[in-house]
């Protein structure tokens, strides 16, 4: 645990004096960076005119400026790890120290991030297929177990550019804290309240409508339960809801389920990130880490009040919580709290067959049987026609080949089967792939026969 | 005359689709209302149930006062939402007369059990309220249907009428009513 390198508390003297060495070091190194890069675009620039002009560009210039070009990317890597370094001591003995003034903490750890599961579990955002983060805290506050980090999640975009080169771009979905705070009341189904974007969001439809006309306007709501849904959102903390939207300064989205209560803001914010002024002046720096505590706070401070979700507690209650001092308890959905109570099959288990549908599946198997069919069978014992876009190649006298074909355009409509392998454009082109590899084959055996 | 056939032919499916789909949605809407209403038979249920245990405990504690607490309505099969909301009403404000005599009784007050039970009491509360809102949510909606236009003509076809709410309690309307 992080908790094992911290370092004793250092005065504020000491601490400043680290991070002027660290930031300066952090500086010459951005420097040589810059410079190197100079030298490097100012030689590549005059070897560039000289060739134009029909001159010869020595060996020697060219060498030097692939030289220069290493050491630019050297220079950079090592800004970047001097960046880690600062950043790792900021968290160490800074950071932790201003959320142990506030928080009983069990964990913190500037470069974790909420499990991928847990987030999917929340289910709050759209389809993502990367996430990363930084800054997990994981402890307890005002006496129940408390979660959150910043997070950053991205969507993968594959494009053919036009020298039929598939391209891939990552588009970032959401960025900004998720708080998962444990609460009392266990709904029978989640509830998900998501803030809908200006223009966008009027396409997003609820699953139900309050009687706030307001709250339905600017909030989409989610829930197979009616009853659980007007069960979390009483009149009151539909109002909490709309005025917690201003101070979080993005798209709020909340989820109810299992044991937990989950807040995720759409800010593009990133916590406790120490910005090079702000590492000057510790105090600043202090001064601008306690505000983001406080943000984090008043939105649980807000949460709290909602008497239904949280009882209150009192006494040794609302104490650091004694059963629970390695931040041990686990955020679980009311689909995983089932699942544990009828003692199904793991949680793993189950989100491979969610995400591979069960027809998906036998069209995978045969669509693999066939293409080892393809490999093994079609060469040696059937006879095709010699043009496989003739009608002849249909009265080829084996219902085999007819059963390839029909596996081949299967493969086709896999997509469409819903077989889902880590995301809609990867499950088409993987789909498409797959056929054009079988044909090929197919048209080489075709080909192989006629030799032999 | 053969396209003016088929246009009318064209208009006539298609009044017919939208009508088909207008009585789905009225269906649909009837099927929610009722839904909504045995969520409010469950949540009254639970909370008759919780405040017959309450008060036999307060019974235990308080004998000689029982009299003062009053009868418990008893629910039956096939209440109409009118009788649903007095019922609710009385169980109000039985509720209401159980803590006044749990703050004349010390002991009472203090018993894990009273504690337990009002905690069940607030609860089962809670689901009315949650009930009574979804409810009142799909009959404001069904309603709102039957009154447009040209919705309003399936609605009658299929010989709809307006439902009735499940109306708040005395006590939330005096929350909101202007003390001048």
């Amino acid at each position: 645990m992080n908790e094992t390198i911290r370092e004793a508390s250092k005065s504020d003297a000491q601490l400043q004096a680290d991070l002027n060495i660290l930031r300066g070091s952090a500086n010459r190194r951005l420097a040589g960076t810059a410079i190197t890069l100079t030298l490097c675009c100012t030689l590549g620039v005059w070897a560039s005119s000289t060739q134009n002009r029909g001159g010869d560009v020595p060996p020697v210039i060219i060498g030097a400026i692939l030289l220069l070009f290493a050491g630019v990317i050297a220079m950079f890597v090592l800004y970047a790890r001097k960046s880690r370094e600062i950043k790792a001591y900021v968290g160490q003995n800074v950071t932790r120290g201003l959320l142990d003034e506030v928080f009983e903490i069990a964990e913190y750890d500037h470069t974790g991030c909420i499990s991928e599961d847990l987030l999917r579990s929340a289910a709050l955002t759209p389809a993502w297929d990367r996430c990363s983060g930084s800054d997990l805290v994981r402890g307890s506050y005002k006496g129940r177990s408390i979660l959150f980090s910043d997070v950053k999640l991205e969507e993968i975009e594959q494009q053919k550019n036009p020298d039929g080169e598939t391209e891939t771009e990552w588009h970032t979905i959401f960025q900004g804290p998720w708080i998962f705070i444990e609460n009392d009341r266990k709904l029978p189904a989640p509830v998900r309240v998501r803030e809908k974007p200006p223009i966008l969001g009027r396409h997003m439809k609820s699953d139900l409508e309050t009687e706030n006309a307001a709250f339905n306007e600017r909030f989409q709501i989610l829930a197979q339960d009616g009853h659980a849904a007007f069960l979390v959102l009483t009149p009151r903390f539909m109002e909490f809801i709309s005025s917690a939207n201003a101070m979080a300064g993005g798209l709020i989205s909340l989820c109810f389920d299992g044991n937990y209560t989950c807040v995720a803001i759409y800010n593009d914010s990133d916590l406790f990130e120490p910005s090079g002024k702000k590492l000057k002046d510790l105090e600043a720096l202090k001064a601008e880490q306690r505000g983001e505590i406080r943000y984090i706070t008043g939105i649980l401070d807000e949460l709290l009040q909602n008497a239904d979700l949280f009882a209150e507690r009192t006494g040794d209650e609302a104490a650091p919580a004694e059963s629970d001092p390695q931040g041990a308890f686990a955020f679980e959905s009311s689909a995983e709290a089932a699942q544990r109570e009828s003692g199904a099959p793991t949680a793993k288990k189950a989100g491979l067959l969610r995400r591979l549908n069960p027809v998906g599946l036998v069209v995978l198997a045969a669509y693999l049987a066939s293409a080892v069919f393809a490999l093994i069978a079609l060469p040696y014992g059937i006879t095709l026609s010699t043009d496989i876009w003739s009608p002849d190649a249909l009265t080829v006298p084996t219902p085999i080949y007819l059963a390839v074909l029909t596996v081949f355009v299967l493969g086709f409509l896999q997509p469409l089967l819903k077989f889902k392998m880590g995301g809609r454009n990867r499950s088409l082109l993987v789909s498409i792939a797959g056929t054009a590899l079988l044909l090929l084959f197919h048209i080489l055996f075709v080909a192989a026969n006629l030799a032999g | 005359m053969g396209i003016v056939l088929i246009i009318f032919a064209a208009l006539a499916l298609l009044c017919a689709v939208w009508a088909i789909r207008t009585g789905n949605r009225f269906r649909r809407l009837a099927v929610k209302i009722s839904e909504s209403e045995s969520g409010i038979d469950v949540a009254l249920t639970r909370r008759h149930d919780t405040l017959v245990k309450l008060l036999d405990v307060c019974r235990q504690y308080a004998g000689h006062e029982s009299d003062t607490f009053g009868r418990l309505v008893e629910l039956r099969q096939g209440m109409t939402m009118a009788q649903r909301g007095e019922a609710a009403r009385e169980m109000n404000r039985l509720t209401e007369r159980l803590n006044v005599t749990a703050e004349a009784y010390p002991e009472l007050k203090s018993a894990e059990v009273f504690r337990r039970l009002q905690d069940g009491i607030r609860d089962a509360e809670a689901h009315m309220q949650a009930a009574r809102r979804l409810y009142n949510a799909n009959v404001s909606a069904m309603n709102q249907l039957l009154v447009t236009f040209p919705p309003s003509l399936v609605g009658s076809a299929l010989k709809l009428r307006p439902f009735e709410f499940f109306e708040a309690d005395e006590d939330s309307r005096a929350d909101v009513s202007m003390q001048l």
